[in-house]
């Protein structure tokens, strides 16, 4: 596609772009401790994936809009699942007084 | 910037400023809509509420020295090969052939967005719309429980401290437990007598400190 930039807009860039967000992501969830920061690498994950949809919206079908319509249900389930986590945060911080995700394995066998 | 900040209410900051950026891509790939929905629900409503949340849980905001775990290395590794792989095929597959068969960009007006929206895609949106009543329902009943759990458990706090039984571990516990209780018959009172004094002793409650805090996340479920 040719915008009035002075350069092309490949299709390429935005998927690169989108797996840089992708690795920074999932750096993030591996590595943190504190369960807020986990939810905050997890939104940067979501937003990978968007641009992807948007991107190939854009470049394969404009006019049918099948990607657009998806990043909007991504947006929705995303707005329910943090919300959920921060209630799940909240009910696990008042019971265990912390936040740090080392401290919960009352699951581990 | 994200997740390297070692102060979490700046990493959430940065998370604005990225999301921004996000939306800045959508507007060049012409979906001026879906910009602005980003910008209102991501930064708008999900960054203030992890905000809101982090407020809540005031365990140590400060600076927190050992915020990762002892994977990082590996988790470098697996971004990187991740990263690596994915861009490595999206460069060797023909993408932009693919894409330069296409027709040319045409603006996509939110007319056609909602048209399309509301005939093809009718199902989805109520589906999605019962979905957001349901975790919104969901996230309610998750915090409340805890809520009445701990006060029966506050409760119980204040008649074994009557009963004179100080165990060690419990025993700050159970005070931090009474200066909850005690803040929210407080608030309660001032939310009986006046609204608009209650959301100003709000604002002087929320001082850095435990007590304090734990008043204010117990009342904020009322």
């Amino acid at each position: 596609m040719h915008l009035q930039l002075g350069f092309e807009l490949k299709l390429l860039y935005f998927l690169v772009m989108s797996a840089v967000l992708l690795g920074i992501g999932i750096y993030g969830v591996l590595t943190r401790r504190h369960l807020v920061h986990i939810l905050l690498s997890i939104e940067l994950i979501l937003n990978a994936a968007l641009i992807n949809l948007i991107a190939f919206s854009a470049f394969t079908t404009p006019d049918k809009m099948t990607g657009q319509m998806f990043a909007v249900f991504i947006i929705v389930v995303a707005a329910c699942e943090v919300g959920v986590g921060l209630a799940i945060i909240l009910s696990v911080y008042r019971k265990k007084n912390t936040v740090d995700i080392d401290n919960m394995n009352i699951l581990k066998w | 910037m994200v997740i390297t900040g070692k102060h979490i209410l700046h990493s959430a900051f940065y998370l604005a400023a990225t999301l921004l950026c996000v939306a800045m891509y959508f507007i060049m790939l012409r979906a001026e809509f879906l910009a602005a929905v980003e910008v209102l629900v991501y930064i708008g409503s999900i960054v203030v509420l992890i905000l809101f949340a982090l407020m809540l849980t005031r365990t140590k905001v400060g600076e927190d020295t050992n915020i990762s775990n002892n994977q990082k290395v590996f988790a470098a590794l697996t971004a990187v090969i991740l990263f690596v792989s994915l861009t490595l095929v999206f460069s060797y597959s023909k993408i932009d052939t693919v894409a330069e068969n296409a027709t040319a960009l045409k603006i996509s007006s939110i007319k056609d967005f909602s048209g399309i929206l509301f005939t093809k895609y009718t199902l989805p949106f109520e589906i999605a719309s019962i979905l957001l009543l349901t975790a919104l329902v969901g996230s309610i009943v998750i915090a409340m429980k805890e809520k009445l759990q701990t006060e029966s458990e506050t409760v119980v706090g204040q008649k074994s401290i009557d009963a004179g039984n100080t165990g060690n571990q419990n025993n700050e516990n159970n005070v931090l437990a009474n200066q909850g209780v005690q803040d929210i018959a407080a608030i309660d009172k001032n939310i009986g007598s006046n609204l608009a004094g209650s959301s100003e002793t709000m604002v002087g409650d929320v001082l850095p400190d435990t007590d304090d805090a734990k008043g204010e996340g117990q009342k904020g479920e009322n």
